[in-house]
């Protein structure tokens, strides 16, 4: 059809349109239905003209055509015009909301010429004002070499607003001035990273910008970066109300396209991006329709932007870890972005080498121990919050939300902590928030609201960095708080109560909790909706009080009525459950009760599942313990698919990794007991390079335990001993009141002094056990014997003289493993046939030297049992390779003692004599 | 003003010609109409209010200060200005565009407010429509334009057009109508 035609065609179609114009569209189908002689593209033309009746454009409102000359206005261009005493001398730049103009103050004689941006005039909507007065307030907070300088702003009596700021002579756009001057990648990099620093900085004030692009980013003539347009920017996440669609599609983070929360990540994310745009030909990120964007297409396009060009690979993956859709998955700050920009400028290795986060954190760790980045981090926020606080002096309205803000801030720091770990900077965030409760004292007291916010995020703060008094004391605040405002039975106020509770336990305060957990029970409502969850976690409190008092009688009562609960459905926070039946699990591996274990581990796993699940870290941590019951089941190969998995999973949460140390720790331990002891060897090695920055001395005294057995395994004695004597070190500033896992490590030292043939050292030791600490000696009585004999035997092969006396406590020992009461799983394989040729060896042995060999040593793995069989070897034969066959190795030069062991040895009796240590 | 007085001329002039030849007057009139409507513009400051009523009948009360239009080519006036308006903005936005293209003027602040930009997208829309529009019922296309870009009320339209209300009222529906089918 030719125009001409098509044309006749919608002329006739109009003229029929027209005539049905008064009916409604469903009669007008049905006219159109009986029109027969008209020709088909006539009535397609028509049946399109009543379907369009439907469609409602806003362009044909009423406001429409105002709208239109809005545009005018803004695609004006005032030049020669005055703003208040400023005259515009030549337009810049126009954008979507202001335009920018050169211009010359009138009343001045000095010539320099100022950068006017005059915001354009959008009378409808008050919250592009909004914008333009954030942008003043966040320049003004900013005093940056590279951040472009703002002098003032103000409104002309039309309702003009306009800022002047610095006008930067001869500046290119960063993307002009990397064409115009052919840059090399290197330089492009040095000047990302300037771009970097700045932001840093300005992060540092809490102030997002929203929109890194390349023409936000000038290069003046001597090559310096200044940063402009804080158009969008925002104090944290305020914008984020404001404003939802604004943004700059080229670079822009998936938050701000879907409408989230806008953090400092957003311009990690645009800033990459930006560095893409530089270094490709392509655009950076794919076109997109919000509607339907979806961030997997981000990554996808990334992905294969970066896989085509020939960026070293290095710069690759810091663009591909600054482009990543989630925030969690992003360089943690623009801090961290320019740290690796910076080491990949000066050759260093970048962090992200390997793609191993302990290897990232370990470098990081090592090359500046004190500012790890999320401890700078921390610091930015904390200088952000007093900055803050101080800034706004005047409006108490106004600063109350600013001490709302900068706890925000603060908190997203935090919560990507790891809530398990101790923690180095404890005494920095307890100040922080001192300092911000302190200052903002007079406002909490005239606004309750407020005041129950910010508790509320403070308390947040203190039980995810485990600060449990200081969460205690907050909680009674926000708890009283609440009695007032919404009475002492409503559903909120009792939940707080139960978080408040939880605290008094986790605090210690077992006796405590147990009554107040009591007191919550009877404020409830039977059959209240929302009170099932309640008394779920108030009786999950008490339990959890029971297991730190050891009463494992009540610790059973309280499992049994938990498991009651969930079975009869009164209880629907999954997260909560799978918890609980982790503690129970926890208490049953501690108990020893194989029976049901391993379904309370499943259940745990499939309750936290239905939660938010895989990305909980208790999700991970269920794993991981799971995989060690079914270790010490000997279920190898699925233990190892575990650990797998939850070694995994804790390098998705965990950006310090000490959650990552534990599994890998644990994992080493399985690689040791199936004899992969180099393997083994390795992930402690990494394990142990997170943990010695966590001052977390309990894990730290554990993986010198693991150590110790692994190298005692491998026979490196010395090594092990080391290990072992750094284990106790450890455990004596991590175990002040629980003296046994010490006690345990003098022991081993007392065997590996032994082994080393160190007699008179091992015998000094262990005289600090036996003679002096009846409670230790009580639980570790047996052990003690056993390595009493072993050191009296080893010492008696020596000089040919085995002794009745030692060899009478033996067969004690060995009679005490067999009494009654210690008939437990260790003992069970030493069974009654083997007990009796033991027995009647030793007794032989008593009455006269004789020869005895053991043919069933392999099939027994206990390690009590293969120590016994060690001694009876020992008592067996005096053939020096049978020892070394058990792991006794005899004396070599490697394994001697050197001089600063024999110190230490010395310092570790010392310290245990004088400090009663195991004294009491 | 020599430009008014030309304006004034051309439209006189154009009194014998018929519709047809509506887009050649139109075509020497628009520059001068622009002249016209960024004197117009350039008079008033940063921030005071322009509207495509007051510009128009400014443009209208210059000319007719003149004394010299004749007043029966009233509708003939209104419906140029009109064009003129939806020409001068199209113009405007494309100037736009073109600098941003060429990187005359670097857009500073182009972080766009979704609902202006689409804005300028679908008035480049309409203008397309528009004209195909004209090229099937050029009264339609001129009702749009009065309507649209120089903001006329129904009531004036009709007065204009020397119609009742309901007349353009439907006239109007099926402009819609129609102008939908054709931006899409």
């Amino acid at each position: 059809m030719t125009t001409e035609e098509n044309n006749q065609a919608w002329l006739r179609a109009k003229e029929i349109f027209e005539s049905m114009i008064h009916l409604n569209k469903a009669e007008m189908l049905k006219e159109l239905e009986q029109i027969k002689t008209e020709a088909y593209s006539v009535k397609k033309k028509v049946k399109k003209l009543i379907d369009s009746m439907d469609k409602n454009r806003t362009l044909f409102n009423q406001t429409s055509s105002q709208m239109v000359f809005r545009n005018i206005e803004k695609l004006m261009d005032w030049s020669g015009k005055t703003i208040n005493d400023y005259q515009m001398k030549a337009l810049i730049a126009v954008g979507g909301m202001s335009s920018i103009y050169r211009a010359k103050r009138l009343s001045s004689e000095v010539q320099k010429p100022v950068a006017i941006k005059v915001m354009q005039p959008h009378r409808d909507n008050d919250s592009i004002v909004a914008l333009f007065k954030q942008e003043q307030q966040a320049l003004s907070k900013l005093d940056h070499p590279n951040i472009v300088s703002f002098f003032h702003g103000d409104q002309t009596k039309e309702g003009v607003y306009y800022l002047v700021m610095e006008y930067i002579s001869e500046a290119r756009t960063l993307n002009k001035y990397v064409q115009e001057n052919k840059c090399d990648v290197k330089t492009v990099v040095s000047l990302i990273k300037q771009v970097a620093d700045a932001m840093t900085y300005a992060h540092s004030h809490l102030i997002i910008h929203k929109d890194l692009k390349s023409p936000n980013i000038l290069v003046d003539l001597h090559g310096a970066i200044k940063i402009i347009d804080f158009g969008i920017a925002a104090l944290d996440e305020e914008t984020h109300v404001i404003s939802p669609k604004i943004y700059t599609p080229t670079i822009a983070s998936p938050e701000q396209i879907k409408g989230e929360k806008i953090t400092s990540g957003t311009d990690v994310f645009s800033l990459s991006a930006t560095l893409l745009d530089l270094l490709i030909d392509d655009n950076p990120l794919p076109e997109f329709d919000p509607d339907t964007y979806q961030e997997i297409d981000d990554k996808k396009y990334v992905d294969q932007m970066l896989s085509a060009s020939n960026i070293d690979n290095d710069l690759k993956k810091i663009i591909a870890k600054g482009l990543q859709p989630q925030l969690k998955d992003r360089y943690a700050s623009m801090d961290a972005l320019a740290n690796d920009l910076g080491a990949w400028l000066e050759h260093k290795p970048i962090s992200l080498l390997n793609h191993k986060l302990s290897h990232r954190i370990v470098k990081h760790f090592k090359r500046n121990p004190v500012s790890s980045w999320s401890v700078s981090l921390l610091a930015a926020a904390v200088i952000g919050a007093s900055i803050l606080i101080s800034y706004y002096a005047v409006d108490a309205k106004k600063q109350a939300e600013n001490a709302q803000l900068s706890l925000n801030f603060l908190s997203d720091v935090l919560s990507q902590s790891d809530p398990s770990a101790g923690n180095a900077s404890d005494m920095t965030i307890k100040q922080a928030l001192k300092i911000t409760l302190d200052q903002q004292q007079s406002i909490l007291k005239r606004n309750p609201e407020m005041k129950l916010n910010i508790l509320d995020h403070v308390a947040r703060i203190y039980v995810a960095q485990g600060l449990h008094s200081e969460a205690v004391q907050t909680l009674s605040q926000l708890y009283e708080l609440l009695i007032k405002i919404e009475g002492e039975n409503s559903t909120k106020t009792l939940e707080m109560l139960e978080k408040l509770v939880d605290q008094v336990q986790a605090a210690g305060q077992y006796e405590q909790a147990i009554i107040m957990s009591e007191k919550l029970l009877k404020q409830l409502t039977p059959d209240h909706p929302n009170h099932g969850n309640i008394k779920f976690a108030a009786h999950y409190i008490i339990l959890k009080a029971n297991m730190g008092k050891m009463n494992h009688e009540n610790v059973d009562i309280e499992s049994q009525q938990l498991i009651q609960m969930v079975d009869q459905g009164s209880v629907d926070d999954h997260k909560l459950i799978g918890n609980a039946y982790l503690s129970i699990a926890l208490w049953t591996n501690f108990k020893r009760d194989k029976s049901k274990l391993e379904g309370y581990y499943q259940k745990s796993l499939f309750h936290l599942e239905k939660d938010d699940g895989k990305t909980n870290p208790t999700y991970a941590n269920t794993i991981k313990e799971y995989a060690r019951y079914l270790v010490r089941q000997g279920k190898y190969d699925q233990a190892e698919t575990l650990f797998i998995k939850s070694i995994e999973l804790s390098k998705k949460y965990d950006p310090r990794g000490y959650a990552l140390a534990e599994n890998l720790h644990r994992y080493a331990n399985l690689l040791a007991l199936t004899n992969r002891d180099e393997q083994a060897y390795q992930n402690l090695q990494q394990a142990y390079s997170i943990l010695q920055s966590s001052e977390n001395n309990i894990k730290l005294f554990d993986i010198h335990q693991s150590f110790y057995k692994l190298l005692k395994k491998t026979h490196q004695f010395s090594s092990a001993l080391d290990h072992t004597m750094s284990a106790i070190q450890y455990g004596r500033i991590g175990y002040a009141d629980h003296e046994i896992p010490v006690a345990r490590n003098l022991l081993r030292m007392v065997e590996i002094l032994a082994l080393m043939n160190e007699y008179t050292w091992a015998e000094k030791v262990l005289g600090l056990l036996i003679n002096k600490q009846e409670k230790v000696y009580k639980v570790l009585s047996n052990d003690l014997k056993f390595k009493l004999v072993i050191i009296s035997w080893l010492k008696g092969h020596e000089t040919q003289e085995p002794s009745q006396i030692k060899t009478s406590a033996l067969l004690d020992a060995l009679n005490k493993y067999k009494s009654p009461e210690k008939q437990d799983l260790k003992v069970s394989k030493l069974m009654g046939s083997e007990y009796q040729q033991l027995k009647a060896l030793l007794e032989q042995k008593l009455s006269g030297p004789g020869v005895f060999v053991c043919n069933d040593i392999d099939k027994i793995t206990s390690s009590t049992d293969i120590l016994v069989l060690k001694v009876m070897a020992i008592i067996c034969s005096n053939h020096p390779n049978k020892l070394k066959a058990f792991g006794l190795a005899t004396k070599t030069d490697k394994d001697k003692l050197t001089e600063r062991q024999l110190n230490q040895v010395q310092t570790v009796i010392n310290a245990a004599q004088d400090n009663s240590m195991i004294i009491h | 003003m020599e430009i008014i007085q030309e304006i004034t001329q051309l439209i006189n002039q154009s009194n014998h010609s018929k519709d047809g030849n509506c887009d050649i007057l139109f075509e020497s009139l628009y520059p001068k109409i622009k002249q016209l409507a960024l004197y117009q513009l350039h008079k008033i400051n940063p921030g005071e209010h322009i509207s495509a009523t007051v510009l128009v009948n400014e443009c209208y009360l210059k000319l007719k200060q003149t004394k010299a239009l004749n007043i029966n080519n009233r509708k003939h006036f209104y419906s140029l200005v009109a064009r003129s308006m939806r020409h001068f903005l199209i113009d405007l936005i494309r100037t736009q565009n073109s600098n941003k293209r060429k990187g005359i003027q670097v857009t500073l602040n182009a972080s766009q407010i979704e609902h202006d930009q689409t804005m300028e997208i679908q008035l480049m829309d309409l203008n397309r429509a528009i004209d195909q529009l004209r090229d099937i019922d050029t009264e339609l296309a001129e009702i749009t334009e009065l309507r649209f870009f120089a903001g006329l009320s129904m009531a004036e339209i009709a007065e204009l057009h020397d119609k009742n209300l309901s007349q353009v009222f439907t006239q109007w529906k099926v402009a819609q109508a129609m102008l939908n089918n054709f931006m899409d």
